[in-house]
């Protein structure tokens, strides 16, 4: 109790001295207080970090909203968002199908996000630090369905990356993780997802102990790291999988730290090696736009969010171009069963989307799912789905023509990086 | 401006989560309450580190200061209250260690700085 007392007695006497550091530098961020901050999201359970994130994204886009409105000349663009917010809100609860496919669309990512991170819950592997049979699980996961089995895979990845780097923490491994020949009967479909997993798991273990006040050099060394443990426990084909991760990780779980990885991701490329760097990260952060906490509060996660995120977010052209790509991949992954979602979504803003990136991300995913369910009839039903008269053009632009081209493109190649397409501007790819 | 808005905004939303949290582990005695006092010392910790300093002479004065009331506090509620001469004694002698424990922290900056 009197410890209790104690610490109690300081954490207050600490926030308040941080309190009056802000008040003592108006106009510049405390680092007291930032540091105070970030260690507090460091010491929550996992459903409060969660709803920690989702009201950060709240009150950034709050403050964003209100300092449009305290600027005459951004009212428009302040009415616009409110109306957006308003009509998005609107649609989740309207009882007709527009208001269904919306709900459908916000269940669908949930089930997903929920299959990565409570896979242990679906399979029943043992946790960490006990060691299990990556084959066996894999397996077991392919019991769930083809779909489900995909992002249990990926989270599968995960769990069986981190607890062999525990191992190689604690003395070294004799093979790379999923380099070991002992998994060499893995299903080749199986891959990709479990070199998403590994990169998860490399980039949640590398961006932990970095604050936003890290220093260049560790910003730096965290990114160099992650490419080097990508290199060294990846199979070479999948490289890009794993690697695309660290953007993924970084914006849904360590948002902060976005900006200063982005200070070094060149200078981190080139120390490692890996020109694609910058790329690949912003890939990754597009897709996690899809299923950052924010996006799980009902009526305001809308994929028109997401991409005015996207759009907000990215600091330059690559960035800006490759983030779209990730988010419409992870949407095109998500829903592909569904194509009656993203008609929805061309009907309400086709028009804004087409000629960006929008359409090479779909075409990944298409890609990619060609690759990991060969022959699974949601593709052909994605391809082939027919719109409504108003939509059709569209579909056909910036879904069914992409995606057949990609869709040949990942039956004719043996091997290689599938997301390699969505990195290059539209049409270069294929 | 826009910075720090922001950061007091998450300041507060992580005061907010984090004192729920403690709440629920102070619920739960003994393995909760060490959880919360370890969670209250790390965020003490971080930031007491990321002071400036001038004002970490001031907080480490007052942090002992804090703490040698706490200590005075609690032998209070465990002194023997029907022996009020040993009970005043003891709270003089508890207040007048607190004083030289601020006093030293005061005199480390100074020889530090």
């Amino acid at each position: 109790m009197y410890e209790l007392t104690r610490s109690l007695a300081r954490f207050a006497w600490t926030t308040s001295v941080a309190g009056a550091e802000q008040l003592l530098r108006p106009g510049r961020v405390a680092p007291a207080l930032e540091a105070a901050t970030w260690a507090s999201w460091g010491e929550l359970e996992e459903m409060l970090q969660l709803a920690y994130l989702a009201g950060c994204d709240l009150q950034d886009d709050g403050l964003e909203l209100a300092a449009d409105v305290l600027r005459p000349w951004h009212w428009r663009r302040a009415a616009e968002r409110l109306a957006r917010r308003s009509l998005d809100a609107a649609r989740f609860v309207d009882p007709s199908a527009g208001g269904t496919l919306a709900r459908r669309e916000w269940r669908n990512k949930f089930d997903v996000f929920w299959r990565v991170k409570g896979v242990r819950r679906d399979l029943g592997h043992p946790p960490p630090p006990a060691r299990f049979d990556l084959a066996e699980y894999v397996e077991r996961a392919y019991g769930l369905g083809a779909f489900p089995a995909l992002w249990a895979i990926e989270g599968l990845g995960h769990d069986y990356a981190a607890t062999l780097l525990d191992e190689l923490d604690a003395g070294g491994l004799p093979a790379g993780i999923l380099t070991d020949p002992a998994l060499a009967g893995l299903p080749a479909s199986s891959a990709p997802m479990l070199h998403g997993g590994l990169g998860l798991a490399l980039a949640e273990r590398l961006l932990r102990p970095l604050t936003p006040r890290s220093s260049a050099a560790e910003f730096r060394g965290a990114l160099r790291r992650f490419v080097e443990l990508c290199r060294a426990h990846s199979r070479p084909a999948h490289l890009i999988s794993a690697l695309e991760s660290f953007g993924l990780e970084a914006r849904c779980f360590f948002a902060q730290l976005v900006p200063g990885l982005e200070r070094e991701l060149e200078a981190a490329a080139g120390e490692a090696g890996e020109g694609r760097l910058a790329a690949i990260f912003w890939h990754g952060v597009g897709r996690a736009l899809y299923f950052i906490p924010v996006q799980f509060v009902p009526g305001w996660g809308t994929v028109g969010n997401a991409v005015a995120m996207a759009q907000r977010e990215a600091p330059h052209e690559l960035a800006r171009h490759n983030a779209l790509a990730g988010l419409a991949y992870a949407f095109g992954m998500v829903n592909m069963s569904q194509p009656r979602i993203l008609e929805a979504l061309l009907r309400d803003r086709g028009e804004t989307l087409r000629g960006t990136a929008w359409s090479d991300g779909l075409a990944a995913a298409v890609q990619v799912r060609g690759r990991i369910t060969p022959g699974a009839p949601v593709l052909a039903g994605f391809l082939d789905h027919r719109p409504r008269p108003d939509v059709e053009a569209l579909w056909d632009e910036m879904v069914r023509r992409p995606g057949r081209r990609a869709l040949a493109g990942a039956l004719q190649a043996s091997t290689g990086d599938l997301l390699y397409a969505v990195l290059e501007p539209a049409g270069e790819a294929a | 401006m826009r910075k720090v808005t922001e950061s007091l905004f998450r300041f507060g939303w992580a005061m907010t989560t984090f004192g729920l949290q403690q709440a629920l582990h102070l619920a739960a005695p003994r393995r909760g309450w060490d959880e919360a006092e370890r969670g209250f010392d790390a965020i003490a910790a971080a930031a007491a580190k990321e002071m400036d300093e001038a004002l970490r002479t001031y907080y480490r004065a007052g942090d002992r200061l804090q703490a040698g009331l706490v200590d005075t506090a609690s032998r209070l509620f465990s002194s023997r209250w029907s022996e009020p001469g040993e009970l005043m004694n003891e709270t003089w002698e508890s207040l007048d260690r607190t004083r030289a424990r601020v006093q030293e922290a005061l005199a480390e900056e100074e020889a530090g700085g």
